[in-house]
């Protein structure tokens, strides 16, 4: 029997997903965990991992077609079928019996490994056609020219292509350095004038796809979902000094991030209908606590998710945090359950307060505000400077009220003031 | 002082005021005494310098030129005339086997400061046999400075340098640009080989021409400019030697190049000028290089074909909005 490998739902209310590389080909042979294609939602590229050992037989969904969710995307021959199948597969297992005694260790990995160096073929990598200058420009800023599309001949990526990308990925985040030197550079003679001349008019600049997605998402959110808002203060002075200690010695220094991560974990398992997905006539509670956490990118925001959070110490919340952001940011990411919970912080933008947008289908969204000095009054007219911090919590009114809203982030609030 | 002169007054005016500064200076050509040449540039030299000094040969080209390198081994400086580039067929021998490669095979103890001046490109119907553009064929050949003015200017001052080099010069004039006007200083000077004169500035693309295509990339620039679009015209002006590093700077600002040659398509000094471009500031390219060449084709005598052969200026408005992607 030949069993298919479906495609993945690579993220909440994706329908369909491409196929942007296939790793392996019809014939190859396979281990658990290789990973065997790359595919691409709206939002991000993918990593698709082999679930079992076994051989390719046949690949349904080609390069750059698209393919339903949970549907086969190519079909393999398990190796356990391969095995009992015939004689010619025992003296396969026969031989590697063998090979496997005259190794130190044995076991399917290393078997597997065997069987890799003796079969694997190089296969083909696909290059997107560009300029040299495009890529000389696409290497200096670190921007993945798979990403982008190109308007030259042979979907050739062009220099303009890439001052496109940088025109769009600038707006709406903070300036870098290299965003500086970017600047710098399309504000060189020859792409100046070229610039200005579509700059003196106005312009249409069209979405990228990811922008696309933002956009028909948020709109949804925000036109679909009765979001009311609520606002407090919570008083970081004991937390930012226990993280100041706890980092003498961490070898993972603790963010702030990591610290609100720990706290939102901790109110909703308290919360539990903060920790759902909103249906129209329904809230389906969520029985993990997967976290997700907004990072901007060049070219628009991503909320990678922690899963299970509920599982992690807060050192192992901040290696999970860090390498989400660092997927997010390299344009693959692993395939991961849906968020449950999203929290946006802007605080390092300075940002006192905002009112976030619920990323759907989540109950609820936080929005982190700078810690910022203020002075506090105390007994008899004296007062103190205290660290406080703004959390925005939006909701969903249809599966969640102003009272329990109020609740949670009370939670959260003691949680963060006797933080430990 | 500068005032306006004609390309073929300024070429007249170098050959000249070298002969007056250098008595070993002479001229051999085709009707070049009597009558001034065909193309005037010799005019009234044979009333002030003596018939030994600007002589008129036979129609024997191989023979007077043969004569003449000989004369610079021997230690003069000829400036041998050769009417049409057509014609250098006939010479090949004496400049690729003898002059090109005397001083290498001496030793360096015998230089051969020669000069042979001819002119080339379509005039207006001249058909097949003289209207070529052959510098290529002379590029080709170690051990030859090849030099192509486009402007009074640049003819004057390169025409000087060529006399005063110890190095054979093959010095392609064009026959239309003889008529062309252009500022030229009273004061002497003198040009450099292998200084690439930036005709126009500019920085969406980078055109490289020389000889007649220079005042027509320069046409084409005009019409682009209407546009908006800022194209740089660059001359080599000496194609042996080559600057490379005024082409390499303007490719490196403007990321797109389009070469315009005169000279056929296949095996022309654009190739070559591609492949260093190419090889030296890969990174730098937007688009593949556009050459815009003569058809593979010998001249028709006929003058609408005849201006089908050759790149016109639309052909050049094209190329540029090609690398330009527009």
């Amino acid at each position: 029997m030949v069993t298919p490998i479906n495609m993945p739902q690579v993220g909440q209310d994706i329908e369909t997903a491409v196929v942007t590389e296939w790793k392996v080909k019809s014939g190859d042979k396979i281990k658990v965990g290789d990973v065997i294609a790359l595919v691409e939602s709206d939002k991000a590229v993918f990593e698709v991992e082999a679930y079992a050992a076994g051989t390719i037989t046949e690949i349904v969904v080609e390069e750059g077609e698209e393919g339903k969710v949970f549907e086969p995307m190519a079909y393999m021959r398990t190796e356990k079928e391969t095995l009992v199948e015939g004689e010619r597969s025992d003296e396969q297992g026969e031989g590697r019996k063998e090979e496997g005694d005259r190794r130190p260790k044995t076991g399917d990995r290393d078997k597997e490994d065997i069987e890799q160096s003796t079969f694997s073929v190089p296969h083909s990598t696909h290059r997107p056609f560009a300029s040299p200058s495009a890529r000389r420009l696409a290497r200096q800023h670190d921007i993945d020219l798979s990403t982008l599309a190109g308007s030259g001949p042979n979907g050739r990526i062009v220099k303009k292509d890439i001052l496109k990308a940088f025109e769009q990925s600038a707006i709406g985040h903070q300036p870098s350095a290299k965003d500086e030197e970017m600047k710098a550079d399309s504000r060189q003679p020859n792409t100046q004038s070229l610039q200005s001349a579509v700059e003196d008019k106005d312009h249409a600049i069209p979405f990228t796809k990811i922008r696309q997605t933002i956009a028909d998402r948020m709109t949804r959110s925000a036109t679909t979902i009765p979001h009311f808002y609520l606002c407090i203060h919570a008083d970081m002075t004991a937390a930012l000094a226990w993280r100041e200690s706890y980092n003498v010695t961490a070898v993972e220094k603790i963010s702030i991030n990591d610290m609100l991560i720990r706290a939102v974990v901790h109110s909703l398992k308290k919360f539990p209908r903060m920790n759902a997905h909103v249906e129209s006539d329904k809230l389906i509670a969520k029985k993990d606590i997967n976290i997700g956490v907004a990072v901007s990118l060049g070219e628009g925001l991503i909320v990678p998710v922690i899963p299970r959070a509920d599982a992690l110490s807060l050192d192992e919340i901040h290696v999970a945090a860090k390498n989400a952001a660092l997927q997010a940011k390299s344009g693959v990411m692993k395939i991961t359950d849906p968020g449950t919970f999203t929290i946006s912080n802007l605080g390092m933008f300075g940002v006192h307060q905002f009112t976030p947008i619920i990323n759907p289908p989540e109950a609820g969204i936080l929005g982190v505000g700078a810690v910022e000095k203020q002075f506090v009054p105390g007994p008899n007219n004296s007062f103190a400077v205290r660290e406080k911090i703004k959390l925005t919590l939006a909701c969903d009114h249809r599966a969640i009220d102003g009272a329990y809203a109020a609740e949670f982030l009370n939670s959260m609030r003691s949680f963060l003031e006797k933080f430990e | 002082m500068a005032r306006e002169i004609l390309y073929r007054e300024a070429l007249n005016e170098a050959l000249r005021e070298e002969m007056r500064r250098d008595p070993t200076v002479f001229l051999m050509g085709e009707g070049i005494a009597e009558r001034g040449g065909s193309y005037k540039v010799t005019v009234d030299l044979l009333k002030e310098f003596s018939p030994q000094r600007v002589i008129d040969t036979p129609i024997a080209e191989a023979s007077f030129t043969g004569a003449g390198v000989g004369a610079a081994i021997a230690g003069m400086r000829p400036v041998v005339e050769i009417l049409f580039i057509d014609f250098t067929m006939l010479i090949l021998d004496q400049i690729i086997n003898q002059a090109a490669k005397y001083k290498f095979m001496s030793g360096g103890k015998a230089p051969v400061p020669f000069v042979l001046r001819s002119q080339g490109g379509v005039g207006n119907g001249l058909a097949a046999q003289h209207s070529e553009s052959l510098e290529a064929l002379f590029y080709h050949i170690p051990g030859l400075k090849v030099v192509m003015p486009s402007t009074p200017y640049d003819a004057k001052g390169l025409l000087k340098s060529a006399i005063r080099c110890d190095e054979p010069v093959i010095f392609l004039e064009h026959k239309l640009l003889y008529m062309t006007k252009g500022d030229v200083p009273e004061a002497e000077y003198t040009i450099n080989f292998g200084q690439a004169d930036i005709k126009k500035r500019g920085k969406h693309a980078t055109i490289i021409a020389w000889s007649n295509m220079v005042p027509r990339s320069l046409d084409a620039a005009a019409k682009l400019a209407n546009e908006g679009i800022d194209v740089e015209v660059i001359d080599p002006r000496t194609l042996v030697p080559l600057d490379k590093a005024t082409i390499l700077a303007s490719v490196r600002k403007t990321e797109r190049v389009v070469i315009v040659q005169e000279a056929v398509r296949r095996g022309g000094v654009a190739s070559d000028i591609a492949s260093i471009i190419q090889a030296e500031a890969f990174d730098y390219l937007d688009a593949p290089i556009e050459i815009v060449a003569g058809l593979n084709s010998p001249v028709p005598f006929n003058l609408s074909l005849e201006s089908r052969v050759v790149p016109r200026e639309e052909d050049i408005i094209n190329a540029v909005k090609k690398v330009m992607y527009i």
